[in-house]
């Protein structure tokens, strides 16, 4: 198995932090050499690339190139950051000019341009590198009894540039998790404007979070941080928005495979940080 | 090679009806034809039925914003045999498919005084993009997707324009940093037109001297990166 960073400064991260907490878990319980990324610049998800797209370009470059002078490939544990390093690797390989003009940027930061660096996602490394054979084995609780709704956004078409979406389905199978068919598993969960407008933000998020739950599912696993700080960390505000209870409890893969695994000490895995409380224990 | 087709089609009359419903047809149909061709075929089994015809005919099937020359064939590899159509906008309806398209037109008149009369037609082959927007439903006044797409489109044919034309888009209560991603509402993927509203984007804030508050905000989150 190769060595790894694990890409620990996500969006907003002091709303994010119970994923991190689950994925370091997941890493530990899996014996797998992620050491965390030091010195990396925080994601800021894709927005930034429609402000600045150099800026943005310099920003992820900047982590590329960090990773590959110490020779580790990047895990990314969510959609958001896992896109950001994706997209600015390929922009980049792909435009001479484009690599002329990051390379002299990052040289004020002394740093090379490198780009000789690979950008996984965790359910990439988990079924390309562990596999399901060995991953089935590990399954303690499966969740046959629960339906999930799977949320993906609207920046799903971004990612499946990157990575296949079925293998985040496979990992369902594999714990034998349902999830429920609902209209808005490609809506914008909201957080692309929230600086430019909080409550249209917070409209379209609790219009799709009515829509979960009017399709019964038992909670929402989310693919990207910012879902998850749209639909955990600002729940109760979406409620008022709304003018009705949701309740559903948002859950990370990390966080959903290990709970499948067996490991039920909540602040072990970051559920004790969830703004709404994770009822499934 | 022919198919049968399980239609779920959107049917009100603005005129007669309190509430709309959907209605259940079975077509087989030769799958190189076109969603005009399966339209036609419709009306043929309901001669009540209405749709919108003409360059650019669109509506929605299983919820993606498409125009109705798209072949059938594409649209069954990409959603199966089972398909629900809807016109643009459910809230516009004047007859089943056809609907009112007044606000659309009304966005074009905000970029009016600054590009041709002949631009028009342009503008037209946004509307999919106009009411496939999530925004709109929650945002009366939004400029909408297709006047960003056909801005970014003015400002290659009327340099001269930048200044005003960004101004209007810049607008931080219905403007364009209000736009959400809308790849996967569209048929086939609006990448496209994603690219082109990124970049206006760049364009507003590398011109920060008409700034907003809004803009203010976003160079100041930038400076600090």
């Amino acid at each position: 198995m190769k060595n790894y960073f694990l890409f620990e400064s996500l969006v907003e991260r002091e709303k994010t932090a119970p994923l991190i907490t689950a994925a370091r878990k997941l890493i530990e319980f899996l014996n797998i050499d992620a050491i965390p990324f030091k010195g990396a610049k925080a994601d800021f998800g894709s927005e930034l690339m429609g402000l600045d797209t150099l800026k943005f370009l310099e920003h992820y470059a900047y982590n590329l190139s960090l990773a590959a002078s110490q020779k580790r490939d990047i895990l990314c544990i969510e959609q958001s950051s896992f896109i950001c390093h994706s997209q600015a690797k390929e922009m980049v390989l792909s435009d001479d000019k484009l690599r002329f003009e990051i390379a002299e940027r990052l040289e004020k930061h002394s740093l090379s341009l490198n780009l000789d660096v690979n950008v996984l996602s965790l359910e990439q490394l988990l079924l390309e590198e562990i596999g399901v054979e060995k991953l089935s084995t590990l399954v303690k609780h499966p969740f046959q009894n629960f339906q999930a709704a799977l949320f993906l956004g609207s920046n799903a078409c971004r990612a499946k540039k990157y990575r296949k979406e079925e293998l985040f389905t496979q990992l369902l199978d594999l714990i034998q998790l349902k999830s429920i068919t609902y209209e808005s598993t490609y809506e914008s969960d909201g957080f692309e404007v929230y600086t430019a407008s909080a409550v249209l933000a917070k409209k379209l998020a609790s219009k799709t979070m009515l829509d979960m739950f009017d399709n019964a599912a038992d909670f929402v696993l989310i693919s990207d941080a910012r879902s998850f700080i749209m639909f955990d960390y600002y729940q109760k505000e979406l409620e008022k928005t709304a003018g009705r209870e949701i309740g559903l409890s948002v859950l990370s893969l990390a966080e959903l495979l290990l709970l499948a695994f067996g490991e039920t000490h909540k602040k072990s895995i970051g559920l004790d940080q969830h703004k709404v409380a994770i009822t499934l224990i | 090679m022919e198919c049968k087709l399980e239609l779920s089609v959107f049917r009100f009359d603005a005129k007669t009806d309190f509430l709309p419903y959907y209605k259940k047809h079975f077509i087989t149909i030769d799958r190189s034809l076109s969603v005009n061709d399966l339209l036609a075929r419709i009306k043929e089994e309901d001669g009540s039925f209405d749709y919108p015809k003409g360059e650019i005919a669109a509506l929605k099937i299983n919820t993606k914003a498409l125009f109705s020359d798209v072949s059938i064939d594409g649209l069954i590899h990409s959603f199966g045999k089972s398909l629900t159509l809807e016109p643009l906008n459910t809230k516009r309806v004047i007859k089943d498919m056809i609907i009112n398209t007044d606000d659309f037109y009304q966005r074009f008149d905000l970029l009016d005084a600054f590009v041709d009369g002949k631009d028009r037609p342009l503008y037209e082959h946004y509307i999919i993009y106009h009411y496939a927007s999530s925004v709109l439903d929650m945002l009366e006044d939004y400029q909408g997707d297709a006047l960003f797409a056909f801005a970014y489109d003015m400002i290659q044919k009327h340099p001269e324009r930048k200044r005003e034309i960004l101004e209007v888009v810049a607008n931080e209560h219905t403007g364009i940093f209000l736009h959400v991603r809308l790849c996967k509402k569209i048929y086939p993927c609006g990448a496209d037109v994603e690219k082109k509203i990124t970049a206006l984007k760049n364009d507003v804030m590398k011109l920060r001297a008409f700034a907003n508050p809004l803009v203010e905000k976003f160079s100041h989150h930038i400076d600090l990166l």
